[in-house]
């Protein structure tokens, strides 16, 4: 499929620590294709951005790797060797962290970092480098542009260093942007305003987009596909439609339960929530992920009804909603299959 | 009429900022002429992005920074006038960051139970058990009181320091950005616990949020900051359906609500 | 990885945590047993030494040590120029650099902790005081100091810990008063003041807990400090006075020697690197344990 950007199957990450083996990412698979938004949405601990991480082929040297596929626009990069992968880092493949005052480095200015990424990775140099950066920083809204090439990170707000960061980003053309929180730290306003110009440059830019993120609300206002991370797995994946109006497995459910939406709820009365706590993920994986997180009087309240499924992989309990094609829901074990009282169609409908 | 808790008149801070080898100093401005008050029972929210002066002003309701002009007054008493000791038993908060408001060196008894040690109260033989009753109330397993922070998750941080605002039943809780650093399931736990609390104990709040959902939920009041100054402030469902100043109108504005048809 | 992650990860040493902590236990563990060797010795010198270290026998002057063919086992590390057993006075050497060691590092370190912390925790006016000290100390060169104080008032063991405890305190004031910034900061300080702890409770029970980590370190670091500079100084011969049996002073007295009767200065050399070595390891260790980080 020439569409699609980014094509992950079966990937896991395990880090071996004192206490035991930490399964963090649990055989996950996800895709983008060109011009869409990707949001792996989660709470902390969950494995989103060690997801990224692993794509990135960036994690801790101690976390071991397993993968099926990995492919970015075709090509396996799955065996890259470092030197390969730091080729495409930056270039083929951009990245957007949560801190753009650690990741933008401080002690150079933003033309210094702007024209290093053009010379390692598309071998422009001087004043054709230099037009690039300051073209690539007025699409990213940042005017005067020829001011601000001269300026050090930490002569600059928050906001603009991460326009500048996706500046960079975009400056190579490339194929897939990983953004992990880019907008967490940022003020409301300046949050809106980022996202704004994510959007219109995906458009333009035509390029995939992961968002990684634990914001509901920035998921419904930039994803056009979600993939709801939880202990290491992928338990829904679908459109953004699909995950809002027919949120099928308990966690997705709760999640959008404990969200305070301006109007839903009469003040003074509790809000939905989960209850207990993520489980470790240390060790053998044998017991229930969702054990004493039910909330079955809570969710009875939740306007959403169940939808109907269908198995698509019984080993790994790993079913389709039933009239979606591409809406997924995958459970830990046979207890949660059952205690979430779904209507189970046969393969044949 | 019930009798205002908290009246903030005229407060002012500024802050010496150094420009810079030579440079001298320049006034920064970050409380300018804020004055607001909250009555029993009520929940007040001050909202605003970075910058705006919430923390600071927090701050000085709390007593742990003077105003270089105005006043609070606390139960009609000012501020000022108060020992800290006796302050304490009033006011107390509870800080955004659950990783640097527990002294890792302690126990999560010796952190709960420290008001009660600095107010030298009575019948030290009942200390532990008042500590554990607290836990109680906010959620915690008594086996915790042993053990140290680094071994409790960031919603369980919270809930001791939820506790120790609370063990010496004050009138007053200042909550910073109380939910800001937790996970969202998390954060509809705590807020249940606080609203059930407000209840419970007749306590007085104000939040300090940038949260405009979580205001919206939790505050019957909400002033608006913006660079120091306060810049509207109204009942909560007054200002979220007709919000009068820009900046308000701004705020609102970008409110992410979760539902993709309602994107902006 | 977001802050709030409960997944805490190690990206150290690759054989996971367990080898680390054993790891640094093997250097504690070594250091330590070095480190209370030399007390146990220091403690026990009358008992242990087979000679006494200030007899002098001029017919036996510079004897060599039991491994070279001209050795007995009379005197297992030989004799120096006066003919005093060097064994014992190795010995009691010890007592010497342990003493000037701890003594020194005590004054400096409560000189330095005091200010550090005052100006840490209190900034304004206090830092900009103590800062000022601490920079005018630090242009200061010790061992110049050390001496011209030495020469006018008469070099002895009270003196050397004297002038050196009030020279050494500088790295003390400056780590502490970083520590004690960063601390200050911490929302469980503001907490502890709105519940209506005074000043002096904040520093007691807050701020000194968490300050003592880094304490440990350098009080390790100043002990060797403090040890070496005594041995320069004696070895100047602006430090203990003979006959006192300091390792410095041994050094310095075989230096005209050193040629032929190479154990004069390689054994007490050997000690003191041994010993200062040692100090390091088990502070590096001491330190490691207590780290919150670490409990579970």
């Amino acid at each position: 499929m020439s569409n699609c950007v980014l094509d992950v199957k079966n990937l896991s990450v395990k880090i071996p620590l004192a206490g035991g083996v930490l399964h963090a990412v649990d055989n996950i698979s996800l895709s983008v294709a060109k011009g869409e938004t990707l949001c792996i949405v989660g709470e902390s601990g969950c494995g989103k951005s060690l997801t990224s991480l692993a794509i990135m082929d960036l994690l801790p040297k101690k976390a071991i790797r397993k993968v099926d596929t990995l492919k970015l626009g075709g090509t396996s990069i799955a065996n890259f060797s470092e030197k390969d992968m730091s080729s495409i880092r930056g270039n083929k493949m951009g990245m957007i962290f949560q801190e753009p005052m650690t990741s933008l480095n401080p002690a150079f200015t933003v033309e210094n970092q702007m024209v290093e990424t053009l010379a390692r990775h598309q071998s422009v140099t001087g004043s054709k480098a230099r037009e690039l950066a300051v073209n690539m920083l007025e699409k990213v809204g940042i005017t005067p542009a020829e001011q601000r090439l001269k300026q050090y990170p930490h002569q600059l707000s928050g906001g603009l260093r991460q326009r500048v960061m996706i500046a960079m980003t975009l400056l190579c053309e490339p194929e897939l942007i990983i953004a992990d929180e880019p907008t967490t730290a940022l003020d409301v306003t300046i949050q809106a305003q980022i996202l704004d110009l994510l959007r219109q440059l995906q458009n333009d830019f035509d390029v995939g987009l992961i968002f990684i993120t634990h914001d509901l609300g920035v998921v419904a206002n930039i994803a056009d596909r979600v993939a709801v991370m939880y202990a290491g797995q992928i338990v829904e994946e679908g459109t953004v439609f699909e995950i809002f109006d027919k949120p099928t497995h308990p966690y997705t459910r709760g999640l959008l339960r404990c969200i305070p939406v301006p109007g839903k709820i009469k003040r003074g009365e509790p809000l939905g929530s989960i209850p207990g706590m993520v489980p470790s993920l240390i060790g053998t994986m044998d017991a229930c992920r969702f054990e004493g997180r039910w909330d079955d009087a809570s969710d009875r309240k939740f306007k959403q009804k169940k939808q109907k499924i269908r198995p698509l992989c019984l080993k790994d309990r790993i079913f389709e909603v039933e009239g979606d094609a591409g809406h997924i829901v995958r459970f830990c074990c046979d207890e949660c299959l059952k205690k979430s009282n779904l209507n189970i169609m046969t393969a044949n409908g | 009429m019930v009798a205002q808790m908290i009246n903030v008149s005229g407060v002012l801070k500024d802050f010496k900022i150094s420009k810079g080898l030579f440079r001298g100093k320049e006034l920064l401005r970050a409380v300018d002429n804020v004055s607001l008050s909250v009555e029993q029972g009520e929940v007040l929210a001050i909202v605003g992005e970075s910058g705006c002066g919430k923390t600071t002003l927090a701050r000085i309701i709390l007593g742990l920074l003077n105003p270089d002009q105005g006043t609070v007054e606390i139960d009609g008493r000012p501020i000022l006038g108060f020992k800290r000791r006796e302050l304490a038993r009033l006011i107390q908060p509870i800080f955004q960051d659950p990783y640097s408001s527990l002294n890792p060196r302690k126990t999560i008894g010796s952190i709960i139970n420290l008001p009660m040690r600095v107010q030298h109260d009575q019948d030290p033989g009942s200390w532990k058990k008042r500590t554990l009753d607290v836990m109680d109330l906010v959620g915690l397993p008594a086996r915790m009181y042993q053990q140290y922070p680094n071994q409790l998750s960031g919603g369980q941080r919270q809930r001791v320091a939820i506790a120790r605002a609370l063990i010496n039943k004050p009138k007053v809780v200042v909550c910073d950005e109380p939910t800001s650093a937790l996970d969202v399931s998390v954060q509809s736990q705590i807020l249940n616990l606080l609203n059930d609390l407000r209840k419970e104990l007749n306590l007085t709040y104000i939040l300090i949020s940038h949260n405009l959902a979580v205001v919206e939920h939790m505050a019957s009041k909400v002033a608006v900051m913006y660079y120091g100054k306060k810049v509207e402030e109204a009942d909560t469902d007054s200002l979220f359906s007709s919000p009068n100043h820009d900046y308000t109108k701004k705020l609102l504005g970008s409110i992410l609500v979760p539902d993709p048809r309602l994107r902006r | 990885m977001s802050a709030n992650s409960e997944i805490k990860l190690d990206d150290g040493p690759k054989l996971g945590l367990l080898a680390k902590k054993v790891k640094g236990h093997q250097g504690m563990i070594i250091g330590s047993l070095i480190v209370f060797s030399v007390i146990a010795v220091a403690l026990l010198a009358p008992l242990l030494a087979p000679h006494d270290p200030y007899q002098q026998d001029l017919m036996k002057r510079l004897v060599p040590p039991v491994w070279d063919d001209r050795g007995s086992w009379e005197h297992i590390f030989g004799t120096d120029h006066l003919g005093r057993d060097y064994l014992s006075r190795l010995i009691y050497g010890a007592r010497i650099s342990l003493l000037i060691g701890i003594g020194a590092a005590l004054i400096s370190g409560l000189i330095g902790t005091i200010m550090g912390v005052l100006a840490g925790y209190f900034g304004g006016r206090v830092d900009m005081v103590v800062t000022f000290m601490i920079t005018v100390r630090l242009s200061m060169p010790v061992v110049l100091v050390a001496l011209a104080v030495v020469a006018i008032v008469g070099g002895s063991l009270q003196v050397v810990i004297t002038v050196l405890g009030l020279l050494l305190w500088d790295r003390f004031a400056v780590v502490m008063r970083s520590s004690t910034l960063q601390i200050r900061s911490m929302d469980y300080v503001a907490a502890a003041q709105a519940v209506g702890c005074s000043v002096s409770r904040v520093l007691m029970t807050e701020v000194m807990p968490n300050v003592v980590n880094n304490l440990i370190v350098i009080t390790t670091i100043e002990i060797a400090h403090a040890i070496i500079l005594e041995a320069a100084l004696s070895f100047l011969g602006l430090g203990v006075q003979p006959p006192l049996p300091s390792w410095g002073l041994m050094v310095s007295e075989g230096k005209d020697m050193m040629l032929f009767e190479s154990w004069l200065i390689t054994i007490p050399g050997v000690a003191l690197f041994l010993l200062v070595l040692a100090i390091n390891l088990m502070g590096d260790g001491v330190r490691d344990i207590t780290a919150p980080e670490n409990r579970n």
